[in-house]
């Protein structure tokens, strides 16, 4: 079974950083995806976005051949050292203490840099507001005890929101039988290289 | 606390869980069936002040478990959408602008075309063409109408093997799927054309299942299949039959069960070993060691199941229909749980539309001096042939939700409601099941359910009385539109609309064959005996041993010749194909197969 694992820091070997364990992260069976962009149209539905800006977008595997199909769904990572923090120069991306990087509205100039620095093109531009826009991992959703829109809908029930235990498992799991796990996170641009 | 880009402003992550509801303000929430697709997934829409706000998909649906794809959850655009027609407009000519009108002027219009086509032998030059996904109302009422006025009809090129024969009321619907050991997949691409239904496969491949895909075109299904087989498009068939070779070859076959199931299984078997792979793999382009290793792995992998895509074989359908029977029964696999045929789109039950036989609706002349035509709701590719017809047609009226090629040269629109704003029966469903749909919002501007079009266009023709669901005030009674026209088809006669409606019956629908009766006789001699029940999660399926229906040939009629009672609407070359199960014995146990 092959998982894509987006968020919280994960750092590339897949080990859970101290501190960072506590919290879900989006995990993604790629044995179950079909493609069928569900997930991207739950998000913009969720976030009343247009058609053209997909905060979560499906794309072909990196391991498929070009042109690929597309089976592949992509998110924020949410890294633990956001390459999009790093050179955002309004300072308007944060980190939050638990883990989810959140851009601020009001203070984003739209230099869209954050954009060319981001290895999972994560960042979209709103051309109906003028400025960057990014998965928030929906924090209103998961405040109110309901995960994100992308993992609740999927049609295929693909996407998953795991805790540290289940995630650590599926991890180790992985990790023994060399299957592949794609694991998304601190230098994780090099596996999908 | 810091602002987030979507304008959330959650501020901490607490214990989440998986649940589906919406955080929308809403006046309500209705629970419905999508009707986008045959998956027919089960839809709750949250709506507000006329308009739907929010949807996600039914968890208690036992088609499709909650699940909602992309087309489905994008449903309160289509609703919403500028493009939809609104109001009935009719023109002078082609080309002219359009003017809005009235309906008592549009019907009034339609029926002044049609008076002079009344008399005898004249009505067929009048066309009554519908698209492949209308709902049980409109397609019976038009075919009610039709027959009343001495119309002629033009139906659609599809696949018409696909309809109207026992054997294929015996189709293994989705939820049954995950008990096969190996699905192989002839031109199929259901990930792309009805992904929740594609559920089912990636759920019975996590289980341990082979999926083999048989198709030239590399698709999403093609990614999730074990073994590809690149066939050439048209050669389907061909490689059907090669691999029920292969198995005759090596001995692998399963006569027993082909001498009962096959009516012809000595020619069959003969014709199997008499096959050449070699010519086999030079047309279809497969070579002969991957038929051989997908015939073994259909026969280790065991029950086989064929899930066939009518649509894309097109006029091979069915000999490809046929032939996958023929290699079924070489496998053992027809009538087991899990096992046996099923077909995406599903096949339409033998349906009546109430009338004298003497009185159906007769072939129309091609090019037609009036097109009346009633586009799919939502509309479908694959009613484009409606286009050609249309073009050359003296007069053309559309029946639409949408503009499309046909609405283009039109001269008379009607605007059509979208089965979110109306009640009716879904009929088109891979798992063969009836599926009612409910009022969620209110029709834009004027539009009207195809159902009480026709019933008006009736009243100002003056057969009204033939469509008493249609109240002084011109409202539509669709609870006895639906209950009527369940009633007078034998296949479906135990429906009824109060069983189908999810908010009195739960969610989910009822399979066809339905009936309440001691048996019933479908066409060409197919007889169906037992009771039907719900499909419903909860209640759990009955197992093997509860036989609940089935579906066989009594006695008497394994002596008929089928092949010589092939009526206008079944294909010759599909029943002698088909007419093989017409040996199996009386009460055959398909039970497995039809109630997983």
């Amino acid at each position: 079974m092959s998982w894509l694992f987006l968020g919280r820091g994960l750092g590339a070997a897949g080990a859970i950083p101290a501190g960072d364990g506590v919290l879900p992260a989006l995990a993604i069976d790629l044995e179950r995806c079909i493609g069928c962009r569900a997930c991207e149209v739950h998000c913009q539905v969720e976030h009343d976005l247009p058609a053209s800006v997909r905060l979560l977008h499906v794309r072909p595997h990196p391991d498929e051949p070009s042109p690929g199909l597309p089976i592949f769904p992509l998110a924020c990572a949410h890294c633990a050292e956001p390459a999009c923090q790093a050179v955002c120069p309004a300072a308007a991306i944060r980190r939050r203490p638990d883990g989810v990087v959140l851009l601020d509205p009001a203070a984003c100039i739209g230099c869209r840099f954050c954009i060319i620095a981001c290895p999972y093109g994560a960042p979209q531009w709103d051309p109906e507001r003028g400025r960057v826009i990014k998965c928030d991992l929906c924090v209103d959703r998961l405040a109110q005890g309901l995960w994100p829109a992308c993992a609740t809908k999927c049609s295929m029930k693909a996407i998953h929101f795991l805790d540290a235990e289940r995630l650590g498992r599926i991890l180790a799991e992985s990790g023994r039988r060399g299957s592949g796990a794609l694991v998304l996170g601190v230098g994780a641009a090099e596996a999908l290289r | 606390m810091i602002p987030s880009s979507t304008g959330a402003r959650g501020t901490e992550v607490s214990l989440a869980e998986k649940r589906q509801e919406t955080r929308r303000t809403h006046d309500g929430v209705v629970t419905t069936t999508c009707a986008l697709c045959p998956a027919g997934c089960g839809m709750r829409l949250a709506t507000r002040a006329g308009g739907v706000v929010d949807v996600w998909g039914e968890a208690e649906h036992p088609l499709s478990k909650g699940s909602l794809c992309a087309l489905g959850s994008a449903v309160g655009q289509l609703v919403s959408s500028p493009a939809r027609l609104t109001e009935p407009r009719a023109r002078l000519r082609r080309g002219e602008p359009w003017r809005t009108i009235s309906w008592d002027e549009a019907l009034g219009l339609c029926a002044t075309r049609l008076a002079p086509f009344r008399e005898a032998g004249r009505g067929q030059a009048v066309a009554l063409a519908q698209g492949r996904a209308v709902p049980l109302g409109s397609l019976l009422s038009a075919r009610r109408l039709g027959g009343a006025l001495g119309l002629g009809s033009a139906p659609a090129p599809a696949p018409e093997g696909t309809r109207a024969l026992g054997a294929l009321a015996s189709m293994v619907p989705a939820p049954d799927w995950t008990r096969a050991g190996s699905i192989l997949l002839v031109a199929a691409d259901p990930a792309s054309s009805e992904p929740c239904t594609m559920g089912w496969i990636v759920d019975a491949r996590l289980r341990g299942a082979r999926v083999i895909t048989v198709d030239g075109r590399r698709t999403r299904t093609t990614l999730k299949s074990d073994l590809v087989v690149p066939a050439r498009p048209g050669s389907e068939r061909l490689v059907l039959a090669g691999l029920g070779a292969a198995l005759v070859r090596r001995g692998r076959h399963d006569e027993a069960m082909a001498r009962a199931a096959l009516r012809d299984a000595e020619g069959w078997l003969a014709r199997c070993a008499a096959l050449d792979l070699g010519a086999v793999s030079r047309a279809s382009g497969v070579s002969e060691t991957q038929l051989e290793e997908v015939a073994a792995a259909l026969a280790e992998s065991f029950p086989a199941l064929v899930v066939v895509d009518p649509d894309a074989l097109g006029g091979e359908a069915a000999g490809v229909l046929g032939t996958a029977v023929g290699l079924l029964a070489l496998l053992g696999a027809l009538g087991l749980p899990g096992g046996g045929l099923a077909c995406l789109g599903g096949p339409l039950p033998p349906l009546d539309a109430g009338l004298d036989p003497a009185r159906e609706p007769v072939a129309a002349t091609n090019p037609p001096a009036v097109l009346l035509w009633e586009a799919s709701c939502p509309p479908r590719r694959r009613d484009s042939w409606a286009a050609a017809v249309a073009e050359r047609a003296g007069y053309v009226v559309a029946l639409a939700a949408f503009p499309d090629a046909v609405t283009e040269v039109a001269d008379l629109v009607l605007p059509a409601a979208l089965w979110l704003e109306h009640g009716d029966v879904i009929l088109r469903s891979t798992s063969r099941c009836l599926q009612w749909h409910r009022t969620v919002v209110p029709p834009p501007g004027r539009a009207r359910s195809g159902a009480w079009i026709w019933a008006a266009l009736a009243r100002t023709m003056g057969v009204g009385a033939l469509f008493p669901w249609l109240g002084p005030e011109l409202d539509l009674d669709e609870g006895a539109l639906t209950d009527f026209f369940l009633s007078h088809s034998p296949a479906v006669s135990g429906c009824s609309r109060a069983l189908l409606d999810p908010a009195t019956a739960g969610p989910g629908g009822i399979l066809w064959p339905a009936a309440d009766g001691e048996a019933t006789r479908l066409e060409h001699g197919a007889v169906i005996r037992g009771r039907w029940r719900l499909l419903d999660r909860r209640a759990g399926w009955p197992g093997p041993e509860e036989p609940v229906l089935t579906v066989g040939f009594a006695a008497e009629d394994a002596s008929a010749d089928l092949a010589g009672e092939a009526g206008p609407r079944g294909s010759t070359d599909l029943l002698e194909e088909m007419a093989p199960l017409a040996r199996m014995p009386g009460g055959w146990p398909l039970v497995g197969a039809l109630m997983p």
